[in-house]
């Protein structure tokens, strides 16, 4: 057994298992995604380096086996993560379509930026046009993914399942638009209750 | 007599030119460097310098194959990248490989740091060979990131922005490199940082390898085939996305740089002095590694007996993971704007590297000063070989040239029918096969 690289395998395998954690499955940042590549190959390295390790010049001794089974441990827990941290109950989903249009103009949505409520499980399409004079997005933070940038005179057309139950924001994600004022309630009912949506 | 007079034959007109050859380059510097080539299967932490210099060469010939296209000025670099990727024959696959070696060198060079500084290998009097190391190792890195600012993407051109903002805040010399380097704008720049990344910091690594480089070098063949076939997959399977075009016009996007600038990039990010975070933090963090042979002078080679090289090296290890890390992770917020997103606290950033250093120093003073008294002095127990059959070795050596012929035969097949992400991993595959068969000689041989 070769200790020295034994320890360096060890090693690079803990630090692959939470960069791919960290890059794929924590959900803490996006950008984190861009280490997943440097990490798997840490982990690979470390996976092909650890056989070798403890084969050389003879049968490894048993003590060798316990970072293995913390590594295991650690391996399951992180690349398990998904199915071990309990999904958010399934939303059904209605098929009720509610269709809603937008007008976006410079730091402002329909000028009041009134509140949208829709029914939850409901299929919800979002038509923006922008009147302004300058690029703006749309995106319900924590619902919807975020929509592309559009320019002036554009329309553009998402829709997305009414997730949760709950009152979240809808904004405009360009840099600092949300701080001038495009930001509006809006909000997720339960499908039997009787909805308004301006 | 007639023997003797036996014309001599091609063969041995050849084998003749050899020696005529030989002995006379035993007269150049040629000869003064003796390659090793073990005849055991040896660790490769002991030549891990050597496989980042082969990376260096895969390196130059990618890039010198890449600049037949490249064209450096504002207007037509990113284009002319573009045309690399997806028009030009096996430009997709030089590119790939080009940009993944950097990656592998710049990993290698700092494993083999940390496997110098753990093993003390410079305490027998190489201590000019450490230093010249650390230049090295910091030149690759620059040398890296002045290559991915070519491309004059988004990325790069955030990477330009952090670079010329730290020259200009650096005090006295700053301005002046920033009138060698920058120039009067992106085209000036382009140029000036092409010519740097290709003529001037590669002449000033071969010098400074003529320092760096130990007398006796072990050359293990097998061990470059398995780490160039490696490079060779992964560049197939992890094809790096060209980015989008930069243009002034298209407004801040959160981005992060590559992974070994994102320290840099965590400590500008506290938003404190550029000059103090981006050129003196930095500085002082390669001059920790510069004076390891200086203030370590004690005499054992043990890890316990060298309670400033182990903290050292521990807190560096910590230190760079967690700035890297801490680098790639932006608030996902949309609702705040670009500078809040992106901003770090500094007390808890600084908060938790003092307390790394606390914990690694002192965790290596204890460490040196318990170790002792905790472990017994190891038993001598004789490890149980394994033991295989030569028939058997034989046998799966005989199995892997076999496939060795198949692997080459089939890349060869998917470039003529231009698969070339299938046939670039056939051929890495090839390449980490004939480490094996070389390996498996080498067990054979040596009993």
């Amino acid at each position: 057994m070769d200790r020295g690289m034994y320890l360096a395998s060890v090693f690079f395998i803990f630090i692959g298992l939470i960069g791919v954690w960290l890059g794929l499955f924590a959900d803490i940042s996006e950008t984190f995604y861009e280490m997943t590549g440097i990490a798997l190959v840490v982990l690979v390295l470390g996976i092909a380096m650890l056989p070798i390790a403890m084969f050389k010049g003879g049968k490894p001794p048993i003590e060798s086996v316990i970072p293995i089974i913390a590594l295991v441990v650690v391996g399951v827990f992180t690349i398990g993560w998904p199915y071990i941290v309990p999904a958010q109950e399934e939303v059904p989903i209605t098929g009720e379509k509610v269709s809603i249009y937008l007008i976006a103009g410079d730091y402002w949505f329909n000028e009041t930026n009134p509140d949208i409520i829709v029914p939850q499980g409901s299929i919800v399409e979002v038509t923006i046009e922008n009147q302004g004079a300058i690029v703006h997005s749309f995106q319900v933070f924590g619902v919807s993914p975020e929509s592309e940038w559009f320019g002036p005179g554009e329309t553009y057309t998402m829709s997305f399942v009414a997730g949760q139950v709950g009152e979240y924001e809808y904004l405009c994600t360009v840099p600092g638009h949300a701080e001038l004022g495009m930001i509006g309630r809006f909000i997720i009912v339960e499908s039997n209750q009787t909805t308004t949506t301006e | 007599m007639s023997q003797e007079e036996k014309k001599p034959t091609l063969i041995d007109k050849v084998i003749e030119g050899y020696e005529w050859t030989i002995k006379r380059l035993e007269r150049t510097i040629l000869f003064g460097i003796r390659l090793v080539i073990p005849n055991k299967i040896v660790s490769p932490h002991g030549f891990l310098g050597m496989l980042t210099f082969i990376t260096f060469i895969v390196l130059g010939v990618t890039g010198v194959l890449l600049m037949f296209y490249y064209r450096p000025t504002l207007t037509d670099a990113y284009d002319s990248v573009k045309l690399i990727n997806d028009e030009i024959d096996f430009g997709m696959v030089i590119r790939n490989i080009h940009y993944h070696a950097s990656n592998l060198m710049i990993f290698l060079a700092v494993y083999h740091l940390f496997y110098q500084l753990f093993s003390s290998r410079y305490k027998i009097r190489n201590e000019l060979i450490w230093v010249t190391g650390v230049i090295l190792g910091t030149l690759t890195i620059v040398e890296a990131y002045i290559g991915y600012d070519l491309i004059m993407n988004i990325r790069a051109v955030l990477a330009i922005n952090i670079g010329a903002a730290l020259t200009y805040s650096t005090p006295f010399i700053g301005p002046l490199i920033a009138n060698v380097v920058i120039g009067t704008g992106f085209n000036d720049l382009i140029l000036r940082i092409y010519t740097l990344h290709v003529l001037l910091f590669p002449m000033i690594m071969i010098i400074l390898f003529t320092i760096h480089f130990p007398r006796n070098l072990v050359f293990d063949p097998g061990m470059v085939g398995i780490i160039i076939g490696s490079l060779f997959i992964t560049s197939a399977l992890f094809p790096v996305p060209l980015g989008d075009k930069y243009s002034p016009d298209v407004p801040a996007q959160v981005t992060v740089p590559e992974w070994y600038i994102n320290p840099l990039y965590a400590l500008l990010r506290t938003e404190l002095d550029k000059f103090l975070m981006g050129v003196l933090l930095p500085t002082l963090f390669i001059m920790m590694f510069m004076v390891v042979p200086f203030v370590d002078r004690s005499k054992g080679m043990k890890l316990s007996d060298r309670p400033i090289a182990l903290g050292i090296g521990v807190s560096g290890i910590l230190q760079s993971l967690v700035t890297t890390v801490w680098g790639f992770y932006v608030d996902p917020d949309p609702r705040k704007s670009y500078l809040e997103r992106i901003a770090i606290d500094p007390y808890l950033f600084f908060g938790v590297l003092i307390l790394i250093n606390i914990v690694s120093f002192g965790g290596a003073y204890l460490y040196s000063k318990y170790a002792k008294k905790i472990q017994p002095a190891p038993k001598r127990t004789r490890q149980e070989p394994i033991k295989i059959s030569q028939d058997t070795i034989e046998g799966i050596v005989y199995a892997m040239v076999i496939a060795e012929f198949f692997v080459v035969g089939v890349s060869l097949y998917m470039y003529l029918l231009g698969d070339l992400t299938f046939g670039l991993i056939a051929t890495g595959l090839s390449l980490i096969i004939f480490g094996f068969i070389s390996y498996g000689i080498r067990l054979i041989t040596s009993r």
